[in-house]
């Protein structure tokens, strides 16, 4: 490390390093439920398996999408173009609502196609439930910060203050750095999960 | 209440002496200023003192105490688990003795003199290596003794000849030996009630003679394996004298093959204890009553088995097939429709004649038109076929039977049987299997001649194996000697 | 106010603001605050494990005797002034849960890396001091739920504190299984992310917020030990997540991860195609790794503190890195030596007998270390220095006794017999707690700057020390007796009731120890406002934590933050005026750095 860089950089570098970190935690989290997957359909017995692609490919285009408008909300901050970031950070945060809504519809339908969680002599279901439930509620934490930071964001603009408090500080740009790679890491995480379950579900 | 109390006010003027010595004790020390000390030379040797009393008091107790541990193994397998055990007890017992040593003497050597330097010695790369290749090499050495003795215990997992099988449920074992066709009847969990705790599923022949027993009574020097499982909740099978121990686990059957070769006899003289009994015992945390979970473990001679062996009476027969019988009794009273017809026209055109219902036709339609998968154990038995006595030959009166299941089998093009012949056990055994062999291929024949190929049907004689009911009685005699179907192919 | 680092940290320098009470010592910030609150928080759930303890030895030594205090004291679990079985197995469990989760982990890595890595490396606070509050208010919350699950009113979890279902899963089969269990999965949820949150800021403190000079090569060995611990607990508190969100939806949504084929009180269960050794897998998973979590920092403390009072560098310093690493590593490769009697393939028995033997090198090659640590030193006796030895003691019994229990041939005659009690209780139960003494006798003057006493420190020692021998040994003899661990009493078997005497013994002895620690707690609250005021560097020690001032400031060092020239063990370095030379004093001419 550059010792030279001051003590405040440092320090938001280790924001970040610690925002990787609880990325790898994260995917532990997914690790201990994808191997408990693959144990169970190893072990043989009953397992029916089902197209995912054919439930869940709106979501995951839409998740894709919103990366997409977290990417605008990231470089337009960089910028110093409060109003079009705090825009763009309010349309991911719609497309979040959006995902939720489509996994919830995508569920609707498994469960009329008999695909249901609890009570099924089938297991695949529960595992495919919980799956996808625990990256759900991953996704509206990351939500809930969404809507923090759009908000705040727009206040500041409305407000006329300094966009800095002080030259050396930037908690605006490091907000929004840390939001962009957990979004991302939603984005990319679904992707994982999405292939995962379509070759082995 | 009063020696309560009173305890608790000891123990508080303790507490109070305790404090006042430490507070006096450190003011003492600051003004002989405890800092400046010349040596630390008194506190080490309490110190080392302490450790090596603790050091003496774990050897000579460990010596005095070993009489306690478990005697011999009373298995085969044991033994190879007790060599190994002992082999670490010496390597590890070595190796505490001697750092303890060290430990507890550098202390005492190495304490704190004002006038002495302490030396600056911060790594030795060769003593590194040694202490690490040595640990490693002795490491090595134990694991392979260990998988060694490991996989000799596990492959022996078939060897048995004794099969018996032990369920766990809260707060008792429930033990099932297989009866003369040494086969455990198939169980299914869906099927428990009241009469029936392990669900067996009684139209599985080999459930028959089954027996459920109070007390595991094993035949020394015989390789025995048993097949344990659970009902409720995770329990252990856990013979110590025998070194045997594996889970009972609902929802997942598992097993352990081990061979005993010390009797309860033997044992009790070994031990000069006149009272001692094997012991099964649960070892794993199953409720409130997992510590209450016993059932007697006995190793007998071969005669003392086969004699306790004939004592023991088959689960079915005593009271399963009587309440099924009384219950049958019952709906034949009630109900004259049961023993009524089944009428039944095949995709074929062909309509059944004289077919009753649960008769062989009924079942076996039944059967061909469900979901339910081919097993070997699903045999159905003929019920309007007549032999000459004491020959294989058919009498004209089972004409009508064999057209009925020529036709199905016709209606069922893809469908492959197996024919099953069966006497019961009056004369010699060996007339019997050959008699039921060439009755159940005198049905194949008939079967063919009415137009079914051949290539779909198999046919093999059991003897008195297999009897679905006692040979004790006439009747019972009268169902043992049958022809059963059993689909082999779907 | 709260305020957080990025805003207030400029160029690096100690910035004063206005706090209130709440904001200084409730809701505060400051590391060096937050490690004493983790201390005081384990040091109350100690209390109450030992307690507990305390009870269930009671019925232990005297199965037949009646109790009407205690019937007083805890009316739901004695009936007639006898434990109930269920109680006694609520007991155990939360004895378990307690000492590993709530004291041994969160209390030993919460208190000793919020007091040393910011100091230890040279930095202000940690990365992130609202994460770092964060940690400690969840924990907080954690342990409400916790405790509200002992006294839930169907019954405290009572399914062991590794809770395997189908007991776990399964009101019927228990009844600490309902309510009780619910409680205690929410607060380990909880728990979880408390102790993520923790570890997520050590790592990044330690990686990125070093001083200058402050190289890996140059941190002193409990920061390393505490970096390591992190890891570990960052990659395998997932998983133990995992299992218990599983273990929740088979609760309460029908589902069958872990649950098939059961028949409770007669009746069949509508679960098919679960297996209970999937939840075994998962939960060991984080189980085993979890026992290095808490043995690490132990280890880490009892480096420093025999390096420090012995005058002498730890011998082989990169080595008790790289074992620390190896250990890590190791660390996810055994789980299933907890399994191999469990119904799990007998392959996977060799596979992991292999790595669980071989775990044993890194280990061994610390203990070895330590002793030439003390060999030619001149080392000083104090409370400190002497609990920091019988924690080299303690480990060799433990550890060794482990050899045994890895080879999975030993382990069908010995697997949950007292043995395993014994093993286990020597190396974490007694042990980590004496790491743990270590560190609060010799870091006390920095938390507080006074000193604690030390002939309290004496007495604390010798009976705990003589204490814990006398307890847990003879439990080898009683599991090599073949005596089955959980259970409630032995009189149903004659073949375990031999040590009816040795079980009043152990428990007299457990209950004076228990006591004893009562000593140490006195002697903690009272020098913290009565103990000698302590100089600046009362240990003549060579880090960063002594050049910090006694009483303790708000960004820790006045100006700007020390730079540091050489590794902290230059003890007795022949050449030096002192018989120590501190991290940041920079080389002499011609001087070459050690290690």
């Amino acid at each position: 490390m550059d010792y030279s860089l001051k003590y405040q950089e440092r320090n938001q570098g280790a924001h970040k390093f610690i925002m990787w970190l609880a990325i790898a935690s994260s995917c532990m989290i997914f690790a201990g439920f994808t191997s408990a997957f693959l144990v169970r359909k190893g072990a043989g017995g009953a397992w029916t398996g089902f197209d995912i692609s054919s439930v869940f490919s709106i979501s995951t285009f839409i998740i894709l999408f919103s990366s997409a408008t977290m990417l605008v909300a990231h470089i337009a901050n960089k910028k110093g173009n409060l109003g079009f970031a705090s825009f763009a950070l309010f349309l991911t945060f719609a497309c979040g609502l959006l995902f939720c809504y489509f996994q919830y519809t995508g569920w609707v339908y498994l469960t009329n196609q008999g695909f249901y969680p609890a009570g099924n002599p089938n297991p695949s279901p529960q595992f495919l439930f919980v799956i996808v439930i625990i990256h759900a509620i991953h996704v509206l934490s990351g939500m809930l910060f969404l809507l923090i930071a759009s908000v705040k964001s727009f206040m500041l603009l409305k407000s006329d203050k300094q966009l800095v408090v002080n030259p050396n500080s930037n908690v605006l740009q490091v907000r929004t750095d840390l939001l962009s790679m957990y979004w991302h890491f939603m984005g990319i995480l679904w992707l994982y999960l999405f292939g995962f379950l379509y070759f082995f579900l | 209440m009063f020696t309560a109390v009173l305890i608790l006010l000891i123990i508080a003027l303790l507490f109070f002496v305790v404090l006042q010595i430490s507070k006096t004790s450190d003011l003492i020390d600051a003004i002989k200023k405890e800092n400046n000390k010349e040596s630390h030379s008194k506190s080490a040797l309490y110190f080392s003192l302490i450790g090596f009393g603790v050091l003496i008091y774990t050897i000579i107790s460990w010596i005095t105490e070993s009489k306690k541990f478990l005697p011999v193994s009373a298995s085969e397998e044991g033994v190879a688990i007790d060599n190994l055990m002992n082999f670490i007890l010496v390597l590890t017992g070595i190796v505490f003795i001697l750092t303890h040593i060290l430990l507890f003497y550098f202390v005492y050597k190495y304490h704190y003199r004002k006038d002495r330097k302490a030396d600056f010695y911060p790594h030795n790369s060769k003593l590194e290596i040694i202490w690490t290749t040595v640990p490693a090499i002795v490491m090595i050495g134990i694991v392979l003794f260990s998988l060694s003795s490991w996989s000799k215990i596990f492959s022996k997992q078939d060897e048995g000849t004794l099969a018996i099988e032990v369920t766990g449920k809260q707060f008792a074992w429930v033990v099932r030996y297989p009866g003369k066709d040494g086969k455990l009847g198939v169980r299914d969990f869906t099927l428990v009630n009241s009469d029936n705790e392990l669900g067996v599923n009684w139209n599985n022949k080999n459930s028959h003679d089954d027996m459920l027993v109070d007390e595991i009574v094993l035949p020394v020097n015989k390789p025995v394996i048993v097949h344990i499982g659970a009902l409720d909740v995770i329990h252990s099978f856990y013979l110590p004298e025998f070194r045997v121990m594996m889970d009972a686990v609902p929802g997942v059957p598992t097993k352990m093959a081990f061979k005993p070769t010390i009797t309860t006899e033997e044992m009790r003289k070994k031990l000069e204890n006149p009272d001692f009994n094997y012991v099964l015992a649960c070892n794993q945390l199953c409720g409130s009553g997992h510590y209450n979970m016993q059932k007697r473990v006995r190793v007998v001679t071969e005669d003392e088995y086969k004699q306790w062996l004939r004592e023991q009476k088959s689960y079915y027969r005593t009271v399963v097939k009587p309440a099924l019988d009384d219950k049958a009794a019952q709906d034949t009273a009630v109900v004259t429709t049961n023993s009524g017809n089944f009428e039944n026209t095949l995709t074929t055109g062909f309509s059944l004649v004289g077919a009753i219902t649960n008769g062989v036709e009924n079942k076996l339609i039944d059967f061909l038109n469900s979901n339910q998968a081919v097993s070997k154990d699903l045999w159905f038995s003929f019920d309007r076929l007549l032999f000459a006595t004491g020959k294989s030959t058919l009498l004209p009166s089972s004409q009508e039977q064999l057209k009925n299941i020529a036709e199905i089998l016709k209606a069922y093009p893809n469908v492959e049987i197996k024919l099953g012949g069966y006497t019961d056990n009056v004369g010699k055994p060996e007339d019997n299997l050959k008699l039921s062999t060439d009755r159940a291929k005198s049905v194949l024949n008939e079967l063919s001649k009415l137009g079914v190929d051949v290539k779909r049907l198999s046919s093999d004689g059991y003897g008195q194996e297999h009897s679905v009911a006692s040979n004790d009685t006439d009747a019972g005699r009268q169902q043992n000697r049958r022809i059963d179907i059993r689909v082999t192919k779907k | 106010m709260v305020t957080s680092a990025i805003e207030n940290n400029i160029d690096g320098q100690a910035h004063h603001h206005t706090e209130t009470f709440i904001s200084k010592y409730i809701f505060s910030l400051d590391h060096k605050i937050i490690s004493r609150q983790f201390l005081f928080a384990g040091m109350a759930w100690a209390v109450l494990g030992g307690l507990l303890s305390v009870l269930f030895r009671t019925q232990l030594a005297w199965p037949n005797e009646t109790f009407p205090v205690l019937e007083t004291l805890f009316s739901t679990w004695y009936t007639d002034g006898i434990l109930k079985p269920e109680a006694y197995n609520a007991m155990i469990t939360m004895h378990g849960t307690i000492m590993i989760f709530f004291v041994l982990t969160a209390s030993l890595t919460g208190t000793f890396a919020n007091l040393l890595v910011p100091f230890q490396i040279g930095a202000r606070d940690m990365a992130s001091p609202l994460l770092n509050a964060l940690s400690f208010w969840i924990f907080i919350l954690a342990s409400v739920f916790m405790l509200a699950s002992l006294f839930a009113p169907d019954g405290a979890p009572s399914a062991g504190w590794t809770v395997y279902p189908p007991l776990s899963a399964l009101p019927q089969t228990s009844p600490g299984s309902g309510l009780g269990m619910t409680l205690w999965l929410i607060a380990i949820a909880l728990f979880i992310i408390s102790t993520l949150m923790g570890g997520l800021n050590y790592i990044s403190t330690i990686l990125n917020m070093r001083t200058k000079g402050m190289t890996m090569y140059r941190m002193p060995l409990s920061v390393w030990a505490l970096f390591f611990t992190a890891i570990v607990g960052l990659l395998a508190f997932p998983v133990l997540l995992s299992a218990a969100v599983l273990l929740i939806f088979d609760r309460g949504l029908g589902t069958s991860f872990f649950l098939s084929n059961i028949v409770v009180g007669g009746s069949p269960l509508p679960y098919s195609g679960g297996s209970p050794i999937l939840f075994q897998h998962l939960f060991w998973f984080l189980g085993h790794p979890e026992v290095y979590i808490i043995i690490l920092p132990a280890m880490g403390i009892v480096s420093e503190v025999l390096a420090i009072h012995s005058r002498k560098p730890v011998f082989g310093y990169k080595a008790m890195i790289f074992s620390l690493l190896g250990i890590t590593i190791m660390s996810f490769l055994v789980w299933a030596h907890h399994m191999f009697v469990s119904g799990m393939n007998p392959f996977l028995g060799g596979v992991f007998t292999v790595f669980t033997l071989l775990i044993a090198i890194p280990s061994s090659i610390k203990v070895f270390n330590w002793l030439t640590t003390l060999w030619r030193g001149n080392f000083h006796i104090n409370p400190a220095s002497i609990f920091a030895v019988g924690f080299v003691s303690l480990f060799i019994s433990g550890g060794l006794t482990g050899i045994w229990l890895g080879s999975s041939t030993v382990d069908i005659r010995l697997h949950d017999t007292y043995f395993v009690i014994a093993h286990f209780h020597l190396v974490m139960g007694v042990a980590a707690f004496f790491g743990m003494f270590a560190g609060v006798y010799h870091w006390f003057p920095r938390m507080f700057g006074r000193m604690m006493n030390n002939t309290m420190g004496y007495i604390h020692f010798g009976i705990t020390f003589v204490g814990a021998y006398l307890i847990f040994w003879p439990m080898h003899f009683m599991g090599l007796s073949g005596v089955p661990r959980r259970y409630y009493h032995f009189n149903e078997f004659d073949a375990f009731s031999q040590y009816a005497n040795m079980n009043v013994i152990i428990t007299v002895v457990t209950i004076i120890v228990f006591i004893t620690q009562f000593i140490f707690i006195f002697n903690f609250f009272h020098s913290m406002y009565f103990g000698k005021k302590a100089p600046q560097n009362p240990w003549n020690a060579t880090t960063l934590e002594w050049t910090s001032p006694v009483e303790g400031i708000h960004g820790n060092w006045e100006g700007d933050l020390p730079v540091v020239h050489r590794w902290p063990y230059d003890y007795s370095k022949p050449g030096a005026d002192e018989d120590f030379i501190a991290q940041t004093t920079p080389l002499k001419e011609g001087e070459i750095e050690s290690h």
